[in-house]
């Protein structure tokens, strides 16, 4: 058993791994044998202390019939970093990355909006994705402003009849 | 995590919501927080939707199904107060973010009801969501997450 603290962002890996091993029932020995990596890392990854290594993702490859896409799909990339930025917006932007329709995972991608509309930083999007954003708001403001002073009256009916 | 399933259940308590919610009984839930929503956003690339300055932008062209979940997620950002605070920043995969964790759990507790106990119910759920013509990214996803911290 880990001792170690549980990292939230390896909390959905963690149990995900702890699920597969066991409907396999492949104990935590035979798994960190075929990663060649000790008992204890294993404990370490199903309990989200731990991060595995890039070789080691791939050597689960074959015992838990997972493609790896799907297993990194699991973590943050190992340069993840938190940030804390002054925004008021956030996003999510759903990509099916596997394959297979029912493995299609949700790949989030967040902005960082200033609170005058400016785009403060962005993650993990392209130049037109970006602009694509810019865009949208400007439009809907305008849009808002066409109808009569940029109220927000109309509720969503009124906002989507602008389209 | 559990204010945010909490939050969605109360939630579909008030609307009154028997099943899956439809994208009525969620817009009736906006309007209701004081938010609006566009739904013709011209987003390109991964983007699908957005919550700025009160309004939920939605883009344009998408199915049915991502339209409904776009909007109960960004609605989940708002009345779970995501809006005003700072986030963090994410590279991929599951929500690393707990606001993002959060709103995930708020949109599938929302439209398919309270998350099951277990993993073969949280699959059913998916299934069920899946016939909706929900997403099936966010089905995935979402259910990962509640299974995760259940």
């Amino acid at each position: 058993m880990s001792t170690k603290q549980p990292r939230q962002e390896l909390i959905a890996f963690a149990s995900w791994l702890r699920r597969q091993r066991r409907a396999r029932r492949i104990s935590q020995n035979a798994l960190a044998e075929k990663l060649g990596v000790s008992k204890s890392a294993v404990s370490e990854y199903e309990a989200g202390a731990r991060r595995p290594r890039l070789e080691s993702l791939r050597k689960m490859v074959d015992p838990l019939e997972t493609p790896l896409e799907q297993i990194e799909a699991l973590l943050p990339s190992e340069d993840a970093e938190t940030s804390r930025l002054p925004g008021s917006y956030v996003g999510w932007t759903p990509v099916a990355t596997a394959s297979s329709t029912s493995a299609a995972i949700t790949r989030p991608a967040l902005l960082f909006l200033g609170p005058n509309g400016e785009i403060e930083g962005i993650d993990d999007l392209d130049e037109a994705e970006q602009t694509s954003v810019r865009r949208s708001i400007a439009t809907f403001r305008e849009r808002r402003a066409a109808r009569g002073g940029g109220s927000a009256s109309g509720g969503g009916a009124g906002a989507r009849a602008t389209g | 995590m559990l204010q945010a399933v909490e939050r969605a259940l109360a939630l579909r308590a008030d609307l009154g919501v028997v099943g899956i919610a439809t994208e009525a009984q969620i817009e009736r839930a906006i309007e209701g927080a004081g938010l609006e929503w566009w739904d013709e956003a011209p987003l390109e690339g991964r983007v699908y939707g957005f919550l700025f300055d009160g309004v939920v932008y939605v883009r344009r062209g998408v199915t049915p199904g991502t339209r409904l979940v776009v909007k109960a997620h960004e609605l989940g950002h708002a009345l779970l107060g995501h809006d005003a605070g700072a986030f963090t920043a994410v590279h991929g995969g599951i929500p690393v973010s707990r606001h993002e964790q959060d709103a995930h759990a708020f949109a599938f507790a929302a439209l398919l009801g309270p998350p099951a106990a277990t993993g073969t119910g949280i699959t059913r759920q998916i299934q069920a969501g899946g016939r909706a013509d929900l997403p099936v990214g966010f089905l995935f996803t979402s259910g990962s997450v509640l299974l995760a911290l259940r």
